[in-house]
Formats: structure tokens, sequence, C-alpha cells
């Protein structure tokens, strides 16, 4: 695979469950290219973040139908999100917020 | 798995302080009755009030990714921004540290305090203006004395009403002849200003109007009554008049009138002739005419005293505002103002008019109208502050007693309403309004007699501290 190291990562995923994961587990969730691999995304991370990682786990979430209004039906599209694990004490900045 | 319980603590900046305590208060009294309050915080305490108002501010806004309210503190405020945030806590914090100050500091605000200031670096810092109540120094008004002329009702006063009442009394009757002075006609009468003229135009048209063909008449112009006297009813007369060159009316002097008049009615008016009979005609009260003299001649007097005393007061006000140093919060008098402008809405309203209306016809912005009516609500306020102080430092008192009979005497000239009256005079808001006229009356009646030198004593100093209880504790 020839991912630059930018490409691997998408977004950061901010939401209530990954919160906590930040603050309690030491974990951060990012959105990730859907071919990806771990050691890409660990690297990606170690390089981009200055961090130790010390695992790293990923998965596909699924696509998801919703309906909007009454008959119309969308999808959401499937991508792949890593869950990524920090050595103690380590953080990302751009999770914490603007301080 | 413990997920599910994910955000269920968000990380909210929560520092443990005992509240209240690390504020630092420095007080400066300005020159217009406040004081300057500067509260110096902690920087936990903004911390603190952040994180209160962003918790607030959440559970209104969506965030995605989370459900209303369960966002953590960083999320918030990259969402919404600082100082939406610090806005809101300001507002809060604010009045939380002004309660806080004042009871520190023990200063007793006259009006709710405004936050002029609030900066927020390095240590909050706000500043608040409190008004405080106002400073009266009367002077010394005990040394104010004023000539008092008592007033004189002159024979040809009280000549002239007899007149107006034998007047209103005349028999008029309805007459074939040509009418003559001392009758009354009823006449149309269209009048044109500067007849044939570029700028004539219409000056009057009236109809059916009633007119005493009387020689000193000067209505509706100087000269008219020579000119109508004669007519019989359906006749119709068309001659020019000249307004004279020293009329009061400036824009009028000197201008020719066309008038056309018709005459609809004709009487004759036959006045009563003035003796006991026509005394005792007027009212049981009156045996003979020389009572009914005596009677409107007391009249007078009342109305010319009750004036003259009116005036009297103005001028001992006046006199001792002179020597007085007065100082009240500015709030004070924009209350006044806005008391002042309340009025005039009403007056307003019953003309029909709004008072934006009345603005644009004057042609002013509500700010300019405003500082034109200041200096009234300035004499006003002066005045009343003045008068609540003779009232403490002359120990002035009511009564239940005396509010109770000055409502009876008040509801009792109110005629078929009078019980609709007393009952909302005997409720707690009217029995003070009726309290603090009584007390307004009695100040200014001791300032009248201290004015003519009658040195009316002063109470024992426990006596007046009652009073000055007593009389602040109805404001």
């Amino acid at each position: 695979m020839d991912l630059s190291l930018f490409d691997v990562l998408l977004r950061p995923l901010v939401t209530e469950k990954s919160s906590f994961q930040n603050e309690k587990l030491g974990q951060y969730v990012f959105e990730v290219a859907p071919d990806a691999t771990k050691t890409q995304i660990k690297e990606a991370v170690q390089s981009l973040f200055d961090v130790n990682v010390i695992q790293v786990n990923t998965l596909v979430m699924p696509a998801k139908r919703a309906r909007k209004q009454r008959r119309m039906v969308t999808r959401t599209s499937q991508y792949k999100k890593a869950v990524v694990k920090l050595a103690d004490g380590e953080t990302i900045e751009m999770f914490e917020g603007v301080k | 798995m413990g997920l599910a319980r994910a955000g269920s603590s968000p990380a909210f900046p929560i520092c443990y302080h005992e509240r209240g305590v690390q504020l630092k208060v420095t007080t400066n009294l300005l020159d217009n009755c406040e004081v300057q309050m500067i509260v110096e915080l902690e920087t936990e305490r903004l911390d603190r009030a952040k994180g209160a108002a962003a918790r607030r501010l959440a559970r209104r806004v969506s965030i995605p990714g989370f459900r209303k309210g369960k966002a953590p503190y960083s999320v918030i405020l990259q969402h919404l921004g600082e100082d939406r945030i610090v806005e809101n806590a300001v507002d809060d914090l604010g009045q939380e540290v002004y309660k806080e100050a004042l009871e520190k500091t023990e200063i007793n605000p006259f009006a709710p305090g405004n936050l002029v200031d609030a900066s927020l670096e390095k240590k909050p810092t706000f500043t608040f203006n409190v008004p405080v109540a106002p400073n009266v120094d009367l002077g010394d008004y005990r040394s104010v004395r004023l000539d008092y002329h008592p007033v004189e009702v002159e024979d040809k006063a009280v000549d002239d009403t007899m007149g107006q009442i034998q007047a209103k009394h005349a028999v008029l009757e309805p007459i074939e002849r040509p009418s003559e002075l001392g009758d009354v006609i009823t006449i149309n009468a269209y009048g044109t200003l500067n007849p044939g003229k570029e700028n004539s135009e219409s000056l009057a048209d009236e109809k059916d109007i009633d007119l005493l063909l009387d020689e000193q008449s000067e209505w509706p112009m100087p000269g008219m009554t020579e000119k109508i006297v004669g007519m019989e009813i359906d006749e119709t007369r068309e001659f020019q008049l000249h307004f004279p060159e020293d009329y009061d009316n400036n824009d009028l002097a000197g201008k020719q009138v066309h008038w056309s008049i018709s005459c609809t009615n004709a009487k004759s008016r036959t006045l009563p002739e003035m003796n006991d009979e026509f005394a005792a005609l007027l009212s049981a009260e009156y045996k003979t005419l020389l009572e009914l003299r005596v009677a409107v001649r007391e009249q007078l007097e009342q109305a010319a005293t009750k004036q003259k005393s009116q005036e009297y007061r103005g001028e001992i006000i006046g006199a001792i505002l002179e020597g007085s140093n007065i100082a009240f919060p500015p709030i004070m008098l924009r209350e006044r103002v806005n008391n002042l402008l309340r009025e005039q809405e009403g007056a307003l309203q019953s003309r029909g008019l709004t008072l934006l209306d009345y603005l644009k016809i004057e042609d002013k912005t509500e700010e300019e109208y405003r500082a034109e009516i200041e200096p009234d609500a300035i004499l006003q306020l002066q005045r009343s502050l003045i008068l609540t102080e003779i009232v403490e430092t002359e120990g002035l008192k009511v009564d239940d007693k005396q509010v109770d009979e000055q409502i009876e005497k008040t509801s009792a000239t109110f005629g078929d309403s009078a019980d609709k009256i007393r009952e909302m005079l005997s409720k707690e808001n009217g029995r003070k309004s009726v309290e603090l006229d009584l007390l307004t009356e009695m100040a200014l009646e001791r300032l009248e007699a201290i004015a003519k030198g009658e040195e009316p004593e002063l109470p024992p100093d426990t006596e007046r501290e009652n009073a000055a209880t007593i009389h602040t504790g109805s404001k």
C-alpha cells in the first residue's frame, strides 16, 4: 500500500463515546483510510502527534440506512475506524480542544 | 462494558473553594451619590462560572456526536466559542459577586447597581456603580424668612363675580323686533382673512354661535358688535373689519377681514334684579343679598389665599434650595424623567396620540425630549427630597386616625363613587399615598410657618428619630 502519512488518518472522531475513551482509557479514535493497515496507522499517529502507540484496534463501521422525510431512504457509507491506545500519560492536543 | 456510561462525568473545570471568601473589594465614593465598587476575585471562581455557563448553554444546543448536555467543556468551548460562554458567565457571576461584595462592604444600595466594567485579564475584576441614598443638606433652612402679604379681595372682583352670577340667571325670550344691545343673537359667521388677495385664507367658519350684543365684546373681533347690532332673524350682513394695529395676536394685528354673518335666532335678555329674593332663590343658605355677597367674597378670598400660598411655598422651596446642598444618584433622575414621560404619554393618550406621534410632530428624538424635560425633573426631585428631609428633621408624623379622616374627607368629595374611592384608599398603597400627601402638606405648612417667622418648636431628639424611621419605612 502506498499511502502517505497524511492520507492514513482522515479525521478524529469526537463523540460522547470517544470522549470517554480519551479520558478514562487513554484511547484516541480516528476515521482512517479504508485500506490503511494497523501498522500504517501506528506509524502515522506516532510521527504526526509525537507520541508512543501501544495498541491499534480497527473496525469497519457498517453502512446504515436512514430515512429522510417519509419515503426517501438514504444510506450512510461505511468507513474504517481505528482506536489507538497511547502510552500511559500521553495525550493528543487536538482532542483536548482549544485551550 | 463500561463504555455504556460513556461521558457521564464530563471534565468540567471544578474547583473546590469555599465560596465568597476570596473577594477583594475596594470602594470609591463618586460625586453623584454613587459608590464605585471594584471587586477582584480568584481566577478559579471565574473558571467555575464558565463551567456552569457552558453546562447551561450545552443543554440548549445540539453538538454532533453528543446527546444534549453531555458534551465535555472543551467540545462546548470549540463549538460555541469562548466569548459566548464568558458573556454568560459574567452575567451570572456579576450578580453573585455583587451581592457578596455588598454584604462584605455593608453598603446599603438605594437602587440596584450596575456592572460598568468587567476585565478578565490576569485577575478577573468587576467594577460596579452602586447608587446610595441621596445626600440632602438643607443648610440653615430655619433662618429662611420671606415676607408674606395676605391677599385682599377688592370690591371690584366681588362685583364682577356677582355680575357673573346675575348673568348666569338671565331670562332669555324670543323677540320679533330688530336686535338691540344687550340681546343675545345666534349667528352663522364666516370670516376671510385678507379678502381678495393672494394670501387670503379662512379665519372662521362657525355655525350657531350665541353672541351677546355688548359694546365691550372683543369676540370674535373688535368692532363686530357695532356692525351686527339691529340684525333680525334670517338677515345676512357682509362687511369688512380691520384688526387694530396693537392687537394682542401679532399675526392678526392690522389685518383686514371680510365677514359674512347671518342671524338665525334672536332673544332678549333680562337680568334678574339683585335683591334678597334673588339671593334666597340661589340657595337656602342666603337670606339677604348681603349674605350672598359675603359668601362670594369668602370664596374669592379662599381661592386667592390658596394660590398665594402656593406661590409663597414655591418661593420658600426656592430659597431653601439656594442654601442647600443636594446630591442624588443618576438613577433617581432617570426614574423621575421616566415618570414625567409616562404622565405625558397618559395625557397624550386621552387625545388619541402616542408619545411617538407627539415626538414626530415636534420633530424630536426621545433623547432630545428627555433632555428637555430633565430640568423640570431635577426641580421636582429636589423639591421632594427637601420635603422628605424636612419631615425627618422636624419630626413630623401622622397617625392612623389622621389618615382615616383624610380618606373620609377625600372620598366624600367624589359623591356617588365615594365608596369606591374609600375602598381604594383604604388599601395599603392608598393609605401610604394619603399618608405621604399629609406629610407633604404638613412639611409645607411648617416651612410656611418658619418663613413667616413663627419659629415652631423642634421636637426632642428621640421623637425625631422615631419619626425618621417611620418615614423611611413608608418610602
